[in-house]
């Protein structure tokens, strides 16, 4: 019989394992300086051609912004930014917009397709249209013609300040006001791309929309916006994706997501987050600093999270949502892994202000390593949250003795109909699951595969298929093993 | 009507005592005491401790500081509990924060007596050892104002069959009270006892009581501690107890909230040597405007201990329930078993409850949960009871006292049960 590998061999061979992401392409690029003013504000907008008023509002965030302070609260620790060492605007150096995918630089297809991204719609899996980033702007956005048969908008957010401004206008800023926290002010005034979704009324979207985030230039910062619009009674599901280059400094990202959901309409928003998570000694690594947040604006609409975040060196993201039609429906499914001397606060907040508002939250930690996983949420019944449910679920899974797992919950009930339940418990890969597992012929590294996928089950059964086989990969490299 | 009053009020005391001071211990532990408070005020809802809980409205400049040598009235709430505790029952008063007591005695080998300045007993190595003055705003305002240190030490191997009640009381006739009793409680190697503290006012005006109570529980010995606010009065209560827990020692907090305008309870317990073990049970039954927030924080910093809490509330009216528990696990506190639940009951729909249960973990090989709830009384239940012939008012009242009932099953002394059971019951009563 095979001798089963020691858990301390396993261990060290992930410990070793590589960032399968890490490389960074060679493609010719526009870069600003370093460094952020008015100027740089001005700059932006005038490159992407803004009209006059999306100036004026980013102008505007940017000065609210100057007034804001860096928040310390969240559970993590990481030197203080320089907002003045980050590069605002990097951009693949292109031709007057290629209309065709013959036009796009071949590097940069190259690297989308590294990544497993093709952007050639006969090379893709038909049913999925992608919206693909590279730091600054979006270089490509497939299906754009199909989608526009059934009135679908799925455009780069710049392309729809040009094309839909009346739709822009009106939403932009509705669910995350400018200035909703300090790293919301910032992006609000020097947002570069991200995706912009409008799907009409009745309208059930025929493919799964997808948006990929990918960080190659050096020293920069990527703010993307990403507003969903869901209009009465239709559907759409939302993927979003992201990788970085492996490098030693540390690379800031704050996004900003706004969803939108009218009566009887619903949004499935799925997201996996595997930026360049830093070196085994916690050197180098995103900053992820994201505001999610979603309003259910209508009657019976509903919004679903679904994240499985496995990277970022730091991450301090709340995906929420605002529960204000009656009947109203939010979820939120989360596995996050840390391992290293990555950090994690991470959680949702659920507002319950309708009638007959449901919740459910599901919350899997997994720590390993000398990484901090936190749990942090809030869920709020206010008085004329007749009748809310709220239930959650908040899990954490401990490998090794020298990482931590921590849960935040907040829960404030102002409503004597309403019922809000919380659950969480703590644990670890227990000595006897091995070894039933190794008894039956499973070596240690897949047992911990098999128990972690097991245990993240109820959320990776909430992905879209293809993400479902990607995350479960994930997981199995980011973890597989390294038991203590 | 402000804080800053407060404080300058505070202050002037200070400089008061800093030129009456002396080399002694005592006046020493006050001036760090005094240093302290300066430094963090009284918190606001700002602060991550008190974002639930609005205290600065209850300190200004009013407040009358320090005992008053008139008479004291005792409160009658008072001597009711002290009678449900049977006759054979150790009776401290403490009153405007002094014992009235002057003699150091000694009861079946527990010495009782009060620790004032000038004193020197072997017990002023563990005052202001537990509850720590730099790091809690009302811990040091407490060592800044208090006069003296009630002392209750059990010798080794004492088992204490009478129950010690504390009955903490000011007297509002004359004019406000800030005041501030102080407890020290030591429990040698395998000794126990039962230590009922209980607060309340007497008189009109407004009291401010910010007590503060501290545990050493030492190896092997088993204390029960049973805290009760029933403040019919115009008391506000902030009050602080922390405890350490040595080896195979355990420390069991039993906390009542049944009447009060406001009620802040923090509680700290400290498992330090393996095998030590906690207990923390707590019930609140409001109505009114009543407001009772408990803070409470089990430490686990040593392998293969046990922590079990059960905190329940009931809410009518306009009341306002506040839990806030956290469970810490130490790395290297390895086999730690730590449970944790609170279930809240809104009567209301003017009724407010807060929770925040946390658990911090950097342990592996530790069993934690926690569970929180609140909602309201199971309509299946109500339907059952209706279906055998107990009218809905009825069975509402019997589930919602069943509810309560559950934390104070778990209380010790038969006497003190059925007091507190009395007293939900009456007071759920009154809310229908």
């Amino acid at each position: 019989m095979s001798e089963v590998p020691d858990s301390q061999h396993v261990l060290d061979d992930v410990v070793q394992r590589e960032y399968q992401y890490g490389f960074s392409s060679d493609i010719e690029q526009e870069l600003l300086e370093k460094g952020l003013s008015e100027d740089t504000v001005r700059f932006i907008s005038a490159k992407k051609q803004e009209p006059e008023w999306m100036l004026e509002w980013r102008l505007e965030a940017f000065r609210t912004w100057q007034r804001m302070k860096e928040p310390t609260w969240p559970n993590v620790t990481y030197p203080v930014i320089d907002f003045q060492d980050i590069i605002y605007w990097a951009a693949p150096k292109k031709k007057e917009g290629p209309a065709s995918l013959d036009e796009v630089d071949p590097e940069l297809l190259a690297t989308f397709e590294k990544l497993g991204i093709p952007l050639d719609e006969q090379k893709m899996l038909t049913g999925v249209a992608v919206d693909a980033v590279l730091d600054s702007v979006s270089v490509k956005t497939t299906f754009q013609e199909a989608l526009k048969k059934v009135g679908v908008i799925f455009c780069p957010m710049s392309e729809a300040i040009q094309e839909h401004p009346d739709l822009v206008r009106r939403y932009l800023g509705s669910v995350v006001p400018v200035g909703d926290n300090f790293y919301a002010a910032l992006n609000s005034a020097v947002f570069s791309d991200g995706s912009f979704v409008y799907i009409p009324k009745g309208v059930r979207c025929p493919m799964e929309l997808s948006t990929y985030f990918r960080i190659n230039a050096r020293n920069t910062g990527q703010f993307e916006r990403t507003l969903i619009i869901a209009d009465e009674g239709s559907y759409v599901s939302y993927l979003e994706g992201c990788t970085a280059p492996q490098r030693d400094e540390n690379q800031l990202h704050a996004a900003v997501v706004e969803l939108v959901a009218h009566q009887d309409a619903e949004i499935k928003y799925s997201t996996v987050q595997n930026w360049y998570p830093g070196d085994a000694e916690g050197k180098g690594g995103i900053y992820n600093f994201v505001t999610k947040r979603g309003i259910c604006e209508g009657a019976r609409s509903k919004i679903s999270w679904t994240q499985v975040e496995t990277g970022s060196a730091v991450t301090w993201k709340y995906p929420s949502c605002v529960l204000k039609g009656d009947h109203s429906i939010g979820e939120f499914y989360s596995v996050a892994v840390t391992n290293h001397y990555q950090q994690a606060d991470t959680g949702t907040k659920m507002i319950h202000i309708g009638k007959n508002t449901r919740s459910r939250i599901v919350s899997k930690g997994i720590s390993a390593g000398r990484s901090q996983n936190s749990y942090r949420g809030l869920v709020r019944m206010n008085a004329t949250a007749t009748n809310g449910w709220n239930y959650s679920q908040c899990d954490s899974l401990l490998i090794g003795d020298q990482c931590g797992a921590h849960t935040f919950p907040y829960l404030e009930t102002a409503n004597s109909t309403a019922t809000v339940e919380h659950e969480a418990t703590t644990s670890k890969i227990g000595e006897d699951m091995l070894f039933y597992c190794n008894q039956r012929g499973i070596d240690t590294e897949a047992a911990v595969a098999l128990i972690v996928n097991g245990y993240a089950r109820d959320v990776i059964n909430q992905l879209p298929m293809e993400f479902a086989v990607e995350a479960q990969k994930l997981l199995a490299i980011s973890l597989e093993g390294s038991v203590g | 009507m402000s804080v800053s009053a407060f404080t300058e009020r505070i202050r002037s005391l200070a400089q008061h005592h800093d030129t009456a001071a002396s080399e002694d211990a005592y006046a020493a532990l006050r001036r760090h005491g005094f240093s302290a408070f300066e430094r963090l005020s009284i918190p606001t809802p700002r602060h991550e401790e008190w974002k639930y809980t609005n205290v600065t409205s209850i300190f200004d400049g009013t407040l009358v500081i320090g005992a008053t040598d008139a008479a004291q009235r005792p409160a009658t709430s008072g001597a009711e509990i002290t009678r449900a505790l049977g006759a054979d029952v150790i009776v401290l008063h403490v009153q405007n924060g002094r014992l009235q007591q002057d003699e150091h005695s000694v009861i079946e080998g527990v010495d009782l007596y009060d620790l004032r300045a000038g004193a020197t007993t072997d017990d002023l190595q563990f005052l202001a050892s537990i509850a720590k003055v730099d790091d809690h705003p009302f811990v040091a305002l407490n060592t800044a104002v208090h006069d003296s240190t009630v002392v209750i030490h059990l010798h080794r191997n004492v088992h204490l069959e009478r129950p010690i009640h504390v009955v903490c009381s000011a007297d509002t006739t004359t004019s406000t009270q800030l005041h501030a009793p102080r407890v020290l409680v030591v429990a040698e190697s395998g000794s126990s006892a039962l230590i009922v503290e209980s607060h309340h006012t007497v008189g009109e005006h407004a009291a401010v009581c910010v007590p503060v109570t501290e545990v050493v529980v030492q190896a092997g010995a088993h204390l029960q501690h049973v805290k009760i606010v029933a403040d019919e009065g115009q008391g506000k209560h902030v009050g602080y107890t922390a405890a350490t827990v040595a080896r195979d020692a355990t420390y069991a907090s039993h906390v009542a909230c049944l009447a009060g305008a406001f009620t802040r309870n923090d509680l700290v317990v400290q498992l330090i040597e393996p095998s030590a073990s906690a207990i923390l049970n707590g019930v609140s039954v409001l109505h009114g405007s009543e407001m009772a927030d408990n803070h409470t924080v089990v430490d686990h910093r040593a392998p293969h201990c046990r922590s079990e809490e059960l905190y329940k509330g009931v809410y009518d009216d306009r009341s306002v329930g506040v839990f806030n528990g956290k469970i810490f696990v130490q790395p290297h506190a390895q086999k730690t078993e730590a449970y944790q639940s609170s279930h809240a009951l809104l009567l209301s729909d003017r009724a407010r409850m807060n929770a925040k249960p946390q658990l911090e973990i950097w342990a592996d090989d530790v069993k934690c949960s926690h569970g929180a709830t609140t909602g309201q009384l199971n309509e299946e239940a109500v339907f059952y009871m209706q279906a055998r012939g107990i009218d809905r008012a009825a069975a509402k009242a019997l589930m919602t006292y069943a509810f309560a009932a559950e934390v104070v099953e778990r209380f010790p002394h038969e006497g003190l049960r059925s007091l507190l059971e009395q007293h939900i019951a009456q007071k759920l009563e009154v809310s229908r």
